[in-house]
């Protein structure tokens, strides 16, 4: 049973349009896997030698025994955000004669495998072999490997449950975020002492190899968690019908003053608010926005403005950057009607033109505050903000024409490449380097202040002559049209 | 209304659509028909300059539709799910679309009335986005839709499918009590409902105009039966 239902998640994932278009990014992930796991066995073989270097009063287990609990933390935080849980479409078995509780076993057993699992086992194996079998013997190394890997297992299943729980939401995982940096705080002040119960018990399990016991029951008090709730959730019912009433939104007024252009920024806005994947993305933009304040010291030194002018840039280009790489493909469900429809191409791009100034001027507000820290600051936000207006925001509007993946703005921004292709890179590649290969030739022949003089012309002539690279902008995607349309057809 | 010339698709080697010349003149029900793969939705597709034409050009009120917009100020159109937008209420999609044509959403309002028995009380104030309703309930917002902003030519691919019974009825009322001089195109796989409210009738099957029956209607669904069927038309 749980063979054949092996082979049809296989045939599902190889079967699916986007396995073949994804096949090079599959592969790239691999590749950056194995080699991951590379770097983990090369660590875990000289564990013993770091440990000894960097704590010489303790031994190297009870040492790495203190370490566990914030590597657990960590683990749980890294698999709450990153790790792709298996789903299955459930609708098809529920007439089948197959027992459910068998479908959410083998759901389960599948998650077990995956390659993050392997890396606490990598990590750990050479040591083990190295200090804990010459130590306290091969059943004491066996009990510790069991304990080791049960709290990785204990990890992918409060992981499992935790994202099907909270389905990602961005409050959900900022919550988690924050909980678990709470605790692991907690552990470093002393007012919790977890990371010395965890040392003691994994030194415990040496001498007495029994005591493994305790973390398997862990385990299998974690297994029931997800099993419960996958079981409890199995009705069509309660699968499709949890979702609350929605109400219309009458749209917002000042809006309205910018005509057509307006209704499609409304309608932009809307698209973040209710889908999951931009929304995400926007929420992580806002944490890039803090990046500039470990550029402050490049300022202090005076040693290179265009440090600064680079990460302040990063930090304010990036809500445009990451929003406007599928900035027609998050619109390629719909796309057809948008071009079938009297829709006015200048305003609809005019409008996500007004999209990117508004994340343009909130970025540029926030970014201000850098200023109290160090005047200079100014001035670079400032010229930040010009160019990304008058230079990064055309590029972004021109090139998302090239960008003909369908996008499904519903699914979860993590882990999901979707949609991403060579054309993404092209895309980050001018809008971020451009300007600061420009300044830092400025800078080299004629001082940073006409470096940022100078990029800031440049802006504003970007911006004076908006109409008409808006015009190039809108042939453009009439150009790109039926390809678009085209490659939008392909299932997401 | 419409005229084309040599109008073909390729796809590769493969045919999807070759009609030698088509006149729909204003004001008349024009129905398609034919089997899976016979060029329905490609016809359609091209007349909403969605895709281009290998040879041949679409005239729209002696227009080509692939150099001007001007067909879009009066043609509505659904074709798909890929014409609504998923994640707005079925009140924000009219209200948008009302305003690609200039309508505030009270004129919207006004306009929606005449659904009121189609709807059945389940697209207004359903509090559901469109990407969780059904697909009976996607097809009815897609329709009246294409009716917004008083269209002179309405295109609309299998308006009937996925519909209940009584919104079948309701749908076919609806089209029978459209402005006459509306020009409808509708394409089917159920031949009762086309041939009640069509007077004309096209065939395609593999890309090519098979049958073109004009004001005919006592006699068109008995042809067109025995032509699915396999039997040689009578007469």
């Amino acid at each position: 049973m749980i063979r054949s239902l092996l082979l049809q998640s296989w045939q599902a994932q190889v079967r699916s349009p986007f396995w073949e278009r994804g096949l090079v990014v599959n592969i790239l992930l691999g590749l950056l896997a194995l080699y991951l796991l590379a770097n983990f066995l090369f660590a875990g073989y000289f564990l013993d030698v770091i440990l000894q270097n960097s704590v010489p009063d303790e031994h190297p287990i009870a040492a790495l025994s203190g370490i566990f609990f914030f590597t657990w933390i960590a683990g749980l935080l890294f698999r709450f955000l990153m790790q792709s849980f298996p789903v299955i479409d459930i609708q098809p078995y529920l007439l089948l004669p197959v027992r459910r509780s068998k479908l959410f076993h083998y759901l389960l057993f599948r998650s077990v495998f995956n390659v993050i699992n392997l890396f606490p086992l990598v990590f750990i194996l050479p040591f083990t072999f190295k200090v804990v079998s010459t130590e306290y013997g091969a059943v004491a190394q066996l009990a510790w490997i069991v304990s080791v890997m049960c709290l990785a297992l204990f990890n992918n299943f409060v992981g499992f449950y935790l994202k099907r729980q909270f389905n990602m939401s961005p409050f959900a995982i900022l919550g988690a975020f924050l909980v678990l940096c709470g605790i692991a705080y907690a552990d470093t002040q002393e007012w919790l002492t977890l990371s010395d119960a965890f040392a003691n018990t994994f030194m415990a399990i040496l001498t007495n190899p029994v005591l493994s016991l305790i973390p398997v029951a862990l385990v299998v008090l974690a297994y029931q968690l997800p099993f419960r709730t996958l079981r409890s959730n199995a009705y069509l019912d309660t699968v499709e019908g949890r979702k609350g009433r929605v109400e219309s939104t009458q749209g917002i007024a000042a809006l309205r003053r910018l005509g057509m252009a307006g209704q499609f920024v409304q309608m932009e806005l809307l698209q973040i608010a209710r889908n999951k994947r931009p929304k995400t993305m926007l929420l992580m933009a806002v944490l890039i926005l803090f990046y500039p304040f470990f550029s402050l010291e490049y300022l202090e030194n005076g040693e290179s403005f265009s440090m600064v002018f680079l990460f302040t840039l990063m930090a304010t280009t990036f809500p445009m950057a990451t929003y406007g790489q599928f900035l027609i493909a998050w619109e390629s469900s719909f796309f057809n009607m948008l071009m079938a429809r009297r829709v006015p191409l200048m305003e609809y791009m005019k409008g996500k033109y007004y999209l990117f100034t508004l994340f343009n001027v909130a970025a540029f507000c926030v970014c201000l505050l850098y200023g109290l820290a160090d005047i200079r600051m100014i001035p670079i936000v400032v010229v930040s903000f010009l160019v990304n207006m008058g230079i990064t925001a055309y590029i972004i509007l021109f090139l998302s024409t090239y960008n003909s993946r369908p996008v499904n703005p519903e699914k979860s921004a993590f882990m999901n490449w979707e949609g991403v292709g060579a054309s993404q890179f092209l895309l980050v590649l001018p809008a971020f380097f451009l300007p600061v290969v420009i300044h830092l030739l400025l800078q080299w022949i004629l001082g940073w202040q006409w470096g940022l003089a100078v990029l800031g012309m440049i802006g504003i002539v970007g911006i004076l002559l908006h109409r008409p690279i808006m015009q190039a902008v809108v042939r453009q995607l009439s150009r790109r049209k039926y390809d678009l349309i085209d490659a939008y057809k392909q299932e997401v | 209304m419409i005229h084309l010339e040599q109008l073909s698709k390729k796809y590769g080697d493969k045919v999807a659509l070759d009609i030698e010349q088509l006149d729909i003149s204003a004001g008349e029900r024009f129905g398609l028909v034919g089997n899976n793969g016979a060029g329905k939705t490609t016809l359609f597709s091209l007349l909403l300059d969605l895709i281009r034409p290998t040879t041949g050009t679409v005239w729209s009120k002696e227009t080509a539709v692939s150099n001007s917009d001007a067909w879009k100020d009066y043609t509505g159109a659904f074709i798909d799910e890929s014409f609504l937008i998923g994640y707005q209420t079925p009140e924000e999609y009219f209200n948008f679309v009302g305003q690609l044509y200039g309508m505030n959403p009270s004129d919207v309002k006004l306009f929606l009335e005449r659904f009121t028995e189609f709807f059945n009380g389940e697209i207004l104030d359903s509090g559901k986005y469109i990407r969780n309703m059904s697909k009976g309930n996607k097809k009815k917002i897609g329709i009246a839709a294409a009716l917004l902003g008083s269209p002179e030519l309405v295109i609309l691919d299998e308006p009937f499918a996925n519909l209940d019974p009584s919104s079948q009825i309701r749908l076919k009322n609806l089209i029978r009590e459209l402005p006459p001089e509306l020009t409808v195109l509708i394409s089917s796989h159920d031949l009762a409902h086309v041939t009640e409210v069509c007077q004309r009738i096209v065939l395609l099957e593999d890309g090519k105009v098979i049958r073109d029956i004009k004001d005919a209607p006592e006699r068109t669904l008995e042809e067109l039966e025995a032509y699915f069927a396999g039997e040689e038309p009578v007469g």
